[in-house]
């Protein structure tokens, strides 16, 4: 079983206080032929904020300026039903359920779905974005503690190959899946 | 007096304890005593080498601090960045969905719940 761990030596995030329970998925790993986990926390990011230079260097520290936390929990399964989607479903379900949580878009399909939700920012608390993914051999989740509504993630434009924001009635490229290098 | 007292008297007087001069001892321990002495420039030498290996030692941490510092950054940009693709691939993924089922361009607005 080939691993990927990416996992960062930050100070522990406070998972709970975030409403999503990071222990469900991280079960699912001993069941997955590849994982990739990421844990930014505010250390990291501001390692990438003090970054000089140009261009995606720049663009990236930028971004990092604005993030608080990034958390990742991707998981790829050998053949589908090795996982059970319901558990997924009922981690969304937990999150959307405290409220702070507003689904922006919802797909459904027949054996998964794909659930983005956005946390509007309020008072001392930073907004945030989410996306839970569930596919027959895959389940991603990405959890962005800092951004405040999508119009941030137009600022991803250009970084990590994702394309510029395409001008309104063109259509942007698709991205070009690249996996990370193995550690 | 014949020539062998003669030889005798001069062997004697050669051969005879003779006192040293008045002070010459002091003088003897002053010259070995300023031998000893290490001389300033040595000292200054000493200190010298001493504040190269001092500064080189705090360049060496200095440095390998930056790279420790360098590499966490690099792996962090590595993470963030799969970070962002995947989001992003999950938004285009969706909106494909969506597009599938006739919608033409998500609006990402909030949605009254």
């Amino acid at each position: 079983m080939r691993i990927l761990w990416y996992v960062a030596l930050g100070a522990p995030l406070s998972l709970a206080a975030q409403g999503i329970d990071w222990s469900v998925l991280d079960k699912l790993a001993e069941k997955a032929k590849e994982s990739a986990v990421v844990n930014l926390g505010p250390e990291q990011l501001s390692l990438l904020a003090g970054a000089r230079g140009k261009g995606e260097e720049a663009k990236l520290g930028e971004l990092a300026k604005l993030l608080k936390s990034v958390q990742v929990r991707n998981f790829e399964f050998e053949a589908p039903g090795m996982y059970d989607v319901e558990l997924v479903r009922s981690l969304r379900d937990k999150v959307k359920a405290g409220g702070e949580w507003v689904s922006i878009v919802s797909v459904k399909e027949k054996d998964g779905f794909t659930e983005i939700l956005i946390k509007k920012p309020s008072g001392e608390k930073t907004g945030g974005l989410l996306v839970i993914a569930a596919e027959p051999k895959e389940v991603s989740v990405v959890h962005v503690e800092g951004v405040a509504d999508l119009s941030a993630l137009g600022r991803l434009g250009g970084l990590a190959g994702i394309p510029e924001v395409a001008p309104a009635g063109k259509k942007a490229p698709a991205p070009a899946k690249e996996k990370p290098k193995q550690e | 007096m014949s020539e062998q007292d003669r030889f005798d008297d001069l062997l004697r007087s050669a051969l005879g304890r003779v006192e040293p001069p008045a002070g010459l001892e002091g003088r003897i321990l002053r010259a070995a005593g300023l031998r000893h002495r290490t001389p300033r420039g040595a000292w200054l030498r000493a200190v010298a080498m001493v504040l190269i290996v001092l500064a080189a030692a705090a360049l060496g941490l200095l440095w390998r601090q930056e790279r420790a510092r360098a590499e966490r950054a690099e792996q962090a940009r590595r993470q963030l960045e799969f970070a962002l693709q995947l989001t992003y691939d999950r938004l285009v993924k969706a909106e494909r969905q969506a597009n599938s089922i006739g919608v033409r361009k998500i609006r990402f607005e909030e949605v009254p719940q």
